[in-house]
């Protein structure tokens, strides 16, 4: 419609501009052309070659300039597309869904109804405007006329979409249209089920028909639908203690994972001291039982008691501080913050024969987030990281630097697991549920990412990792009064070499970069070791 | 006497066992990692393996059926940190003797070393 116009409206501006430097033309070289007829072929002819040459910024500068209330429309509907993509509560997924389809329709009456998976019916879950009594809210019987419509259509219009029902049937969808002050009902479909709907009230029924609103309008409600169905599927899990167990474990796995995983780790680290001090201490009784304990022994014991303390102490100390929820957005510096998260799990990392890398620029301007959403992204990276290389062992690298552009910090988690994922699996890749692993784990981990970076106004990128495996790119917006120090500020070659396992420092310690560049360091990484790998193969 | 070797990553429990061991009259190697447990299992053919099951490298799961099929009738005590049901089903599946998780008791470990060689 919009590009018909367009066309429309340049060929006549064309056809001007032509037989105006023609008319020019004629009169300087005396030529004859009495009917206009070549002088209007020609303006036709380069006014649609232009066009279809520069046709999408023709568009979109006329639809920016003439058409900004229906641009600024998609739009709006595109961020709301975005938005509850990554929304897995019911609430506020309804609510935002109500909230931004009033604000952007400017519409004063909307409803929406969602049915939960034990039930037969559409719940009121969210409404504006309207006037609803408590017995009113079950309203929509699964089986009814109404839903029985909703379920065939991608829209109803009040008094438009149910010509060949019956009057009394008629009847009854009128009265609910009117219960709700409606004037449309949209649906929204996963794999063709019904989940919900929604109501609206004074929406412009020709206007809609034929605007590319409506496009726009049926990509949402195809996303909405996805999105209701993931909610749904966590609302179930959480509110019902008799679903089955293969249905709720993903929950359990999403809260629990993270946890078990460090968990693991620091009952080994806090039992080999405390294995150590209770020989010590056992060893010292059997001797003084008989006697024969000599004071040297009894030193060397006490010594070591007392250094297996303090190293217990230390790990359950790293724990705490690390395990601490500050619930409130704070500068949070990223290097102490990542080396004590690498701490914790590097040794459960190492048994499963992987060798944990870190480049990290030693000063990194802090970034304003809550210290409980930064464990739980970085923990996720790893945890993916480690999933992907599957206990065959190879390497992974977290590399962090600032990106001066973006005023962000910026962090890969690269591994080199033997899987080559297409474009449609990378495609997929932070989506809820979706999972490329047999580890049985619920697909949630990379959405989680996903989703903390974008509550901070960050991005995240998928990308192939060289020669294989992945890389996950985020960036974390730095605060707006937090500078970054130039790099004369700094110590010489502070950081140049990967701090984990057995891995050589690289670099010379007296440049004044401070980190690597990222290409640089995954030849170091990953295509050396893909040589060596190479190597052993043959040999 | 018998040759008794112990795994463990940690090298202050590997020394002190040594020590206590050697005490009682065995002969003790110790390795810190599941490859060089093999080895000596390979040249010394020890009588009994205590064998630390989370290291570095190669666990001490598949350190232990290796080692089994090395030198089938070696007897094996597995010792960890952790007491996961499915660790220790795996281990006596593959032919560990005994399970015992760490703080370690003496004068138990010193009668199953004594109760296993005893077999």
């Amino acid at each position: 419609m919009v590009k018909d116009g367009v066309l429309i409206i340049l060929i006549i501006g064309g056809i001007i501009a032509t037989q105006f430097m023609y008319g020019f033309l004629t009169r300087s070289f005396n030529i004859v052309d009495k009917n206009n007829v070549v002088s209007t072929m020609i303006a036709v002819l380069l006014t649609f070659l232009i066009y279809r040459t520069y046709e999408k910024k023709i568009v979109s500068i006329l639809n920016k300039t003439f058409f900004r209330k229906h641009h600024s429309r998609r739009i709006q509907l595109a961020n709301l597309n975005e938005d509850i993509v990554c929304e897995l509560d019911m609430e506020r997924l309804s609510r935002i869904v109500v909230d931004r389809m009033v604000a952007i329709f400017d519409i004063p009456y909307a409803a929406l109804f969602v049915k939960k998976n034990n039930e037969n019916h559409f719940t009121l879950l969210e409404q504006r405007g309207l006037d609803i009594q408590e017995e009113q809210q079950c309203v929509a019987d699964e089986e009814s006329i109404v839903c029985s419509l909703v379920r065939r259509r991608r829209h109803i219009f009040y008094k438009r979409s149910y010509h060949f029902l019956s009057w009394n049937e008629a009847v009854h969808v009128d009265t609910f249209f009117e219960r709700y002050s409606a004037k449309v009902i949209f649906p929204f479909f996963h794999e063709g089920r019904l989940l919900a709907f929604l109501t609206l009230g004074y929406l412009n029924r020709s206007r809609w028909l034929n605007s590319e609103i409506g496009d726009s309008y049926y990509s949402l409600a195809k996303h909405a639908g996805q999105a209701f169905w993931n909610a749904l599927r966590i609302d179930e899990a959480e509110t019902h203690a008799d679903v089955p167990a293969e249905q709720s474990v993903f929950l359990q796995q999403l809260k629990l994972e993270a946890i078990d995983k460090l968990a693991t780790g620091v009952a080994h680290e806090i039992r080999n001291p405390l294995t150590i001090i209770s020989l010590r201490a056992q060893r010292l009784l059997q001797k003084n039982a008989r006697g024969t304990v000599a004071k040297e022994e009894v030193d060397k014991a006490l010594q070591t008691i007392e250094q297996q303390i303090s190293r217990a102490k230390s790990i359950t100390s790293r724990l705490i501080r690390f395990a601490k929820n500050e619930e409130h957005i704070q500068p949070v510096s990223i290097n102490p913050f990542v080396e004590e998260l690498l701490e914790i799990i590097s040794y459960q990392v190492s048994l499963s024969h992987i060798n944990m890398m870190k480049f990290i620029d030693p000063v990194l301007p802090p970034v304003m987030a809550k210290t409980s959403d930064l464990r739980e992204l970085f923990m996720n990276l790893i945890i993916n990281a480690v999933e992907a290389l599957g206990g065959g062992g190879g390497s992974i690298c977290l590399y962090v630097r600032y990106n001066r552009e973006q005023h962000a910090v910026e962090a890969h988690c690269m591994d080199n697991a033997k899987v080559t994922l297409t474009d449609e699996q990378l495609a997929c890749l932070g989506d809820p549920f979706y999972t490329h692993k047999e580890t049985g784990n619920p697909g949630l981990g990379l959405f989680t990412c996903k989703k903390i970076v974008s509550a901070y106004g960050g991005t995240i990128i998928f990308k192939r990792n060289k020669p294989h495996g992945l890389d996950v790119a985020v960036t974390l917006p730095c605060g707006e009064n937090t500078d970054h120090k130039p790099y004369e500020q700094r110590p010489c070659g502070e950081l140049l070499a990967p701090q984990g396992g057995d891995t050589e420092r690289i670099g010379d310690q007296n440049t004044e970069d401070v980190i690597l560049p990222l290409d640089i360091v995954r030849e170091l990484v990953f295509e050396k070791e893909e040589v060596i790998y190479g190597t052993d193969a043959h040999s | 006497m018998a040759r008794m070797l112990i795994v463990d990553d940690e090298n202050e429990i590997c020394e002190f066992l040594q020590e206590f061991f050697e005490d009682k009259g065995y002969t003790v190697d110790t390795a810190p990692t599941g490859d060089a447990a093999l080895r000596i299992v390979r040249e010394k053919r020890p009588d009994i393996l205590l064998l630390d099951i989370m290291m570095p490298g190669k666990s001490g799961l598949e350190t232990l059926k290796e080692a089994k099929k090395i030198l089938p009738t070696i007897k094996v005590i597995m010792v960890s940190a952790l007491e996961t049901t499915d660790k220790i089903e795996t281990a006596l599946r593959l032919g560990a003797d005994n399970y015992i998780t760490k703080p370690l008791s003496l004068e138990y470990l010193e009668s199953e070393v004594k109760a296993k060689l005893a077999v």
